[in-house]
């Protein structure tokens, strides 16, 4: 009859030993810095002409109203601290001061290479998105940042190009230490 | 036939009942105290109006059914007094009603919506509360008792907010739609005095305990203020309207339903 009930006992205790081994290994968190590299970003062109922006694929031909690009960031750390800890929390170091998009191929009429204002960086909170401007959205990827997971963010060119053609944009951050990383959109048509 | 002598006629129809009622056999629904639980429906057949657009969101819709509780004291003389407190419980789904109107507003874009106070499962907001007080005067038959009424009390419905993005088809362009009551409670509720009319059928079945049937009518005229405010996500540019309720006409709710009613006290 007595033994019916061991094998219950026995998971419970497994479980119960398992959980505690757990909460030990990450009963604290070591704030670890990490930080970003030229190739740690990367971007994919984006259509926008739905009702969310949509990859584009090799080759394709991009939407003059339409057109953004998403950026892909992953953070690399010091060579000192070995490989990534489950049990570390990591930031930013140095943190991001400034965002600017430049244009890398000559807009007919427009003489500035900084094209900053014409692009909104996408900011969505409960399935609703808004845009930022540029000088508000380097806090605003802090904030949005998350260690461990790749950190994905979409730039909207919202005053697109009065002419269909070739461009190129790219995106440079400047961090707080002075240092800049930047990252360039393949050359797309857009029409 | 005209809609003013069908009323007379049924008018005449409820009198005579009454009338009948009242000369016939010793009742079974003596002096003494009745609780009443019922199912029914209850549409809202009119309420204000602000613009098509935030008429959905006042939670007040033509498609309810609902659940009431009364408790009434029943004199020796007929006359009685009781409390009665009704969920309205929401049929409609005022989510769909409020995108497809947005849509209609708005064909050129897409519509990214969060209503707040409404979770994806569910598809309206808040039921609307009724607490009443009233009198009534029965017309007792043998196992038949027949009740008019008539009521005053409060209203308690929860206005919806909402925050909308309109996306632009085949561009980047994008705005947000805020939609919010400005004047309501603390607790996002709105109250109104509410009066109403009905009449209650009941008939003894066994013991104390008996079936009802009623009809109700009440009507309260809520105070709102509602703001509406869509901001151009581009070029920062603001459109901001605030509409009103008070020169508006009244909320009219029709209560049908039935039940069972227990007498508390012996006989």
């Amino acid at each position: 009859m007595k033994t019916r009930f061991l094998l219950p006992v026995l998971a419970i205790t497994l479980l119960t030993l398992s959980r505690f081994k757990c909460i030990e290994e990450c009963e604290s968190y070591t704030d670890t810095p990490s930080h970003i590299t030229d190739t740690g970003l990367s971007t994919v062109p984006l259509d926008n002409r739905k009702e969310l922006p949509v990859v584009l694929g090799p080759d394709a031909q991009g939407y003059l109203q339409a057109y953004g690009f998403r950026l892909s960031m992953s953070t690399e750390l010091d060579d000192s601290l070995g490989g990534y800890n489950e049990c570390a929390k990591y930031y930013l170091d140095p943190r991001i001061a400034a965002i600017h998009v430049f244009t890398r191929k000559p807009i007919p009429g427009v003489s500035d290479p900084d094209v900053s204002g014409s692009f909104r960086y996408v900011h969505t909170i409960d399935r609703v998105p808004t845009y930022l401007t540029m000088p508000e959205t380097a806090s605003q990827i802090m904030l949005d940042w998350e260690d461990g997971v790749p950190n994905r963010y979409d730039f909207l060119l919202v005053e697109p190009p009065a002419t269909e053609g070739w461009y190129q944009f790219e995106l440079r951050m400047t961090m707080q230490d002075s240092s800049i990383v930047s990252t360039v959109t393949d050359s797309i048509y857009l029409k | 036939m005209s809609s003013k002598k069908q009323y007379f006629g049924l008018l005449f129809l409820y009198l005579f009942m009454a009338a009948d009622a009242a000369t016939a056999q010793e009742t079974r629904h003596p002096r003494g105290a009745y609780a009443r639980l019922g199912l029914g429906y209850a549409p809202v057949i009119s309420a204000p109006r602000f613009s098509t657009l935030i008429d959905p969101l006042l939670s007040l819709p033509d498609d309810n059914n609902s659940v009431l509780y009364e408790v009434q004291w029943q004199s020796r003389r007929h006359w009685g007094f009781f409390f009665q407190f009704s969920f309205i419980n929401i049929s409609a789904s005022i989510r769909k009603t409020f995108t497809e109107q947005l849509e209609r507003d708005f064909p050129n874009d897409y519509v990214l919506e969060e209503i707040k106070d409404v979770p994806e499962p569910y598809s309206h907001g808040e039921s609307p509360v009724q607490g009443l007080i009233g009198g009534s005067y029965a017309f007792d038959a043998g196992k038949w008792s027949l009740q008019p009424r008539i009521m005053f009390g409060g209203t308690t419905f929860n206005p919806l907010s909402v925050d909308v993005a309109l996306k632009r088809r085949n561009s980047n362009q994008l705005s947000i739609l805020s939609v919010k009551p400005t004047n309501t409670l603390e607790d996002g509720s709105v109250s109104a005095f509410t009066f109403g009319l009905g009449t209650l059928v009941q008939w003894h079945l066994w013991r104390r305990w008996s079936i009802f049937g009623m009809a109700e009518w009440t009507t309260f005229k809520p105070d709102l203020l509602y703001s509406y405010r869509l901001v151009n996500q581009v070029d920062g540019s603001e459109t901001i309207q605030t509409f009103g309720s008070s020169d508006t006409r009244f909320a009219h709710v029709i209560h049908a339903g039935a039940g069972l009613t227990f007498r508390i006290t012996r006989k």
